[in-house]
């Protein structure tokens, strides 16, 4: 798509570095420190702080790029489902990044700028394929799997928090999806969504069926989710890993302390305002 | 009185001076062979920085071994910790004074009197006997040496070695029974002549004896592949874990030498000690062997040339060592006592009954 | 009168033997091991987080530091992860390209399984031989890619080059000759005595509890689960080529040990097969200058590495850096099955079972 846009308009590839220009010395304008957009090389922070953390809603955001609203074009496409509100100012890019598999009618996009609709590429990606396990959810859980949507071959389904442990066990004992193999499972942090800022994945894999399924759950800041533990045993590092980064509650988890972190670590790194190099007093043995 | 004074006193200990220079000499360079002949099984090169093709290595390490700190743990049970390397190397050294390393004994003319020089230290009619005693002492000092090191690793190594090391002990004795049926005498160096009155050596009819006591000299001396005790990539060094330095070195030396104590024992009980190699031949050319003991020479001449057999047959037993080392897996713990009580003990008691029935039979047959 | 007590033994991050910084908690009543507990996480360097500050070209290289011993496998599933999102499809040479990097560094890999795990048991010689065949094909990724270990040799629509003049005939010239190096191995420990009474019948699994642990790979094969995601779910060129899956009985040591044997064959026979078969044409496809995934997609892609299922998640917001990037390591997971498996064996056992399930620190710390 960009490629295209760049062989129409012959000037093209300068204006990108134009318009980039005063990105770099923008941040000392903000009082930021300049340095580490360098140290990420030739990377434009891209409506990021300098360390490389999404913007949070409420800090001064960088002018608009020459590249469209990223907010807009989910919109247009509908992609997951409802896109937030559209912001006032041009979206970061953590507004875009703030949504999730949520049911969804889809909504009128809001005046886009971006071209319209998505590309014949894209639909193909969020295409629908036949999945063993998505048909036999629908049969027992049709509200469930009614928010389904597809991307590159996969269901992806949101669940919610309660009835995770049931879903789960379904898709593993039924005779025909027979998803026996949980995959992976790990949490995300969307601190943009007020309500919901957690989110817990489950990846569940058919032997029999060679077919993915993912399941997501979102949560609130303290809620909890039921542990899967007594589903799968291989959940029990993966939950006690999205616990160590991400601060996740797994209820009636055996043993759910930090696996990868210092027993005695504080915060929770995966967190997106938690700094790449770390707090000073996060370990007796850090040094700042 | 100087003749006894000379004959029990004199000789014997520059003979001991000697003897123990020249094993602690062949106990370094033996590491170095080890280490050459594993490297070429395993496609390299092993040492070859220090001195030409490495033959300063041995030294080198030496060196290296007396002037390393001496650590010893704090809550270690320090008068034993420093003791342990002591008991388990001085029954690999005493064990030398009765080995024969040839068969001659040469005259030697000094200020008008003619002195008999023997090669070996002293020859007990209970040689064997002492051998195996001795070599039982060895068990205290590894299982000193971890108890007294008061770490876990270390006890859990000395423990280990300790089983192993009695379990073996019983194959040990038993397989040598066959040649002592054999050969009539407990005397090492009555073994030989026995060797030399038959014409032929023990380890054709008793190659079982030969196998089990090789397999059991194995065990004993904690070398692959029984060497769990020591097992570097499980109980990261076994029972010599906290020793640093000197003392350290000194378990090394009792383990070489240990290995050479059984090399020599088999070569003496299986392999005809000090006679020389004739492929059979000697049966066929009498004189032959006569030639291959440098016997035109004179005594001296048949002295040394015993020394010389000996020590080669010593090696090929060494060569054996390293060989298995380079090639097996190691046992576990539990296979290697299965493999002590359940298959070695059987194999030599079925060893002694057949021997003793065959050698009745032999002689009832003869007349 | 007498009292036992059970002792608590610490196989600490620095032994010999763990295959990297791993700690193992043992409760032991003599030599037999009543509990065990793995301890992780000495080699965490936040790969994750790093995955979310970093733009998708440039996470490439963390990928190879993961599982540094497979490199390419790494490298290889985060960029399928990445093509994947953005929809963009390799050519055909680089798909084929790939399978035979894939294949080398998968025989790369378990010759360096092998050589440890033997060296763990107490088989000096045979980690030496099998160093001498991995040097070979190390010097084979060097003369492609220019680095050894740490590869970073796909790029995101392809590969960055071509298989270089003469490289094509020297790894033919290694494959060929391989299969009698792994006869030797072969020889030197699989009919010994002492290896199969090492190796049989340690860590048995079975198939329903080795698939509930989430085990993959060989592990899991071993067990008798004929899966294997190249042939379940083919990406790269593997749909195009044919081999055979192998698949343990026993789901005990000796049977994994078969099972990686003979995947080192299978992985010569795609290699060469990948070779005979090579396209033409271009080696790269046009990459937009920058990467514009679709805003809210999310993809979670699997291959199989050496030592299991490799996944890569990618949540993407539009821009160039993933929000999320989640890197489903296959040893982190066969790690958790540890103590399921040792209960009841004795301490020697533990080496030998670290080794078969064939753990490496950077992948499971990530």
């Amino acid at each position: 798509m960009s490629d295209d846009e760049k062989d129409k308009s012959a000037p093209g590839p300068p204006e990108a570095p134009k318009a980039s220009e005063p990105k770099p010395s923008e941040p000392p304008k903000e009082g930021e420190t300049p340095a580490t957009p360098a140290s990420t090389g030739t990377v434009e922070p891209l409506g990021r702080t300098a360390e490389g953390t999404p913007v949070a809603a409420g800090a001064p955001t960088p002018p608009p790029s020459p590249r469209p609203s990223p907010a807009t074009p989910p919109a247009a496409e509908g992609a997951g489902g409802e896109a937030p509100a559209p912001r006032p100012r041009p979206a970061p890019p953590a507004a875009a990044a703030g949504e999730g598999a949520a049911p969804a009618a889809p909504r009128p996009a809001p005046a886009p700028r971006a071209p319209a609709g998505p590309s014949p590429a894209e639909l193909a990606q969020k295409a629908e394929v036949p999945s063993v396990p998505l048909d036999r959810l629908r049969a027992r859980f049709p509200e469930i799997a009614a928010t389904a949507t597809f991307f590159s071959g996969v269901p992806i389904v949101a669940v919610p928090a309660g009835s995770i442990v049931e879903v789960c066990r379904f898709l593993k004992d039924d005779e025909e999806s027979r998803c026996t193999y949980l995959s992976n499972l790990h949490g995300t942090h969307y601190p943009d969504k007020k309500d919901k800022p957690f989110e817990v994945v489950y990846h569940l894999y058919s032997i029999d069926r060679a077919q993915w399924i993912e399941l997501k759950i979102e949560l609130a800041e303290g809620e909890s989710v039921p542990t899967v533990t007594t589903v799968w045993k291989t959940a029990n590092w993966h939950e006690r890993e999205a616990f160590d980064m991400l601060g996740i509650d797994f209820a009636g988890h055996p043993d759910l302390t930090r696996i990868l972190l210092p027993d005695d670590w504080k915060g929770h790194p995966l967190r997106k305002e938690y700094p790449l190099e770390g707090n000073p007093g996060d370990h007796k043995y850090y040094r700042s | 009185m100087t003749d006894t004074l000379v004959n029990w006193g004199l000789i014997p200990f520059l003979k001991i001076a000697l003897l123990l220079n020249v094993i602690l000499g062949v106990v370094a360079y033996l590491t170095l062979l080890e280490r050459k002949v594993i490297a070429f099984m395993q496609v390299r090169l092993g040492p070859r920085r220090v001195g030409p093709h490495g033959l300063l290595q041995p030294i080198a390490d030496v060196l290296k071994l007396m002037i390393k700190e001496d650590i010893v743990p704090a809550k270690s049970d320090h008068l034993i910790f420093a003791l342990a390397p002591a008991i388990t190397l001085a029954p690999a050294i005493i064990a030398f004074a009765v080995i024969p390393f040839s068969g001659t004994p040469a005259p030697l003319t000094l200020f008008g009197h003619t002195w008999s020089i023997t090669p070996w230290v002293t020859d007990i009619n209970v040689a064997l006997l002492y051998l195996l005693a001795v070599s039982s002492i060895g068990v205290f000092g590894i299982v000193l040496g971890g108890w007294a090191s008061n770490s876990k690793y270390p006890l859990l190594g000395a423990l280990r070695s300790a089983a192993q090391m009695v379990s073996y002990e019983v194959p040990l004795g038993l397989s040598v029974v066959g040649v002592l049926i054999l050969a009539g005498t407990a005397s090492l160096t009555g073994i030989v002549q026995a060797q030399e009155r038959a014409g032929i050596w023990f380890f054709g009819p008793q190659i079982v004896g030969l196998f089990l006591y090789f397999v059991a000299g194995v065990a004993e001396t904690n070398r692959a592949p029984f060497d769990l005790a020591e097992a570097e990539t499980e109980l990261v060094a076994g029972f010599h874990t906290e020793y640093t330095g000197m003392k350290f070195a000194v378990f090394f030396l009792a383990e070489y030498m240990n290995m050479i104590v059984v090399a020599a024992i088999v070569t003496t009980l299986f392999f005809g000690g000090w006679l020389p190699i004739t492929f059979g031949l000697g049966w066929v050319i009498p004189a032959l062997p006569g030639i291959l003991s440098l016997q035109f020479l004179g005594p001296w001449g048949m002295f040394f040339a015993g020394i010389f057999w000996f020590s080669l047959k010593c090696f090929f037993v060494l060569f054996m060592y390293l060989w298995l080392r380079a090639t097996y897996p190691r046992y576990r713990y539990d296979q290697l006592m299965r493999i002590g009580w359940k298959v070695l003990i059987p194999l030599a008691l079925g060893n002694v009954v057949v021997t003793a029935i065959a050698l009745t039979v032999y002689r009832s047959l003869k007349g | 009168m007498f009292q036992t007590t059970e002792m608590e033994i610490n196989l600490g991050p620095q032994h010999p033997s763990t295959h990297g910084v791993l700690r193992v908690l043992l409760k032991v009543d003599g030599e037999r091991i009543l509990e065990s507990k793995p301890v992780i996480g000495y080699l965490h360097r936040g790969c994750e987080k790093l995955g979310e500050t970093r733009p998708m070209p440039q996470v490439v290289v963390y990928t190879d530091r993961m599982d540094y011993v497979a490199a390419f496998a790494g490298n290889l599933t985060y960029i399928e992860a990445v093509e994947r999102l953005i929809g963009l499809e390799a050519p055909p040479r680089a798909k084929y390209m790939r399978v035979v990097l894939a294949e080398l560094q998968r025989i790369a890999s378990h010759l360096l399984w092998l050589g440890t795990h033997a060296l763990d048991i107490g088989a000096m010689s045979v980690f030496l031989y099998c160093f001498r065949e991995r040097e070979m094909i190390l010097d084979l990724f060097e003369g492609y890619c220019g680095a050894r270990l740490t590869l970073n040799a796909v790029r995101i629509g392809g590969q960055l080059n071509d298989f270089p003049d003469g490289w094509v005939d020297e790894a033919r010239r290694f494959l060929n000759a391989f299969p009698k190096q792994v006869e030797e191995y072969e020889t030197l420990l699989s009919q010994n005595r002492i290896w199969i009474e090492r190796t049989r019948g340690v860590g048995v699994i079975s198939a329903e509890e080795a698939i509930d642990w989430g085990l993959s790979g060989p592990p899991l094969r071993g067990s008798g689960v004929a899966w294997d995601i190249r042939k379940s779910n083919p990406y790269a060129a593997y749909a195009d080529l044919s081999f055979d899956v192998p698949v343990g009985e026993n789901g005990d040591t000796y049977d994994r040990y078969l099972v990686r044997m003979e995947e080192m064959r299978q992985a010569r026979r795609l290699a060469l097969e990948a070779l005979d078969k090579m396209p033409g044409g271009d080696v790269r496809a046009k990459v937009p200058k920058r990467l514009k995934p679709p805003a809210g997609a999310e993809v979670y892609h699997a291959t199989e590495s050496p030592r299991g299922e490799m996944g890569v998640y990618l949540k993407s917001d539009g821009s160039e850096t993933a929000y999320r990037c989640r890197f489903r390591s296959p040893s982190f997971v066969n790690l958790q099955a540890l103590p399921a498996l040792v209960k009841g064996h004795l301490i020697a056992d533990i080496v030998t079972l670290i080794g078969s399930i064939d753990i490496v620190l950077g992948c499971v710390d990530r």
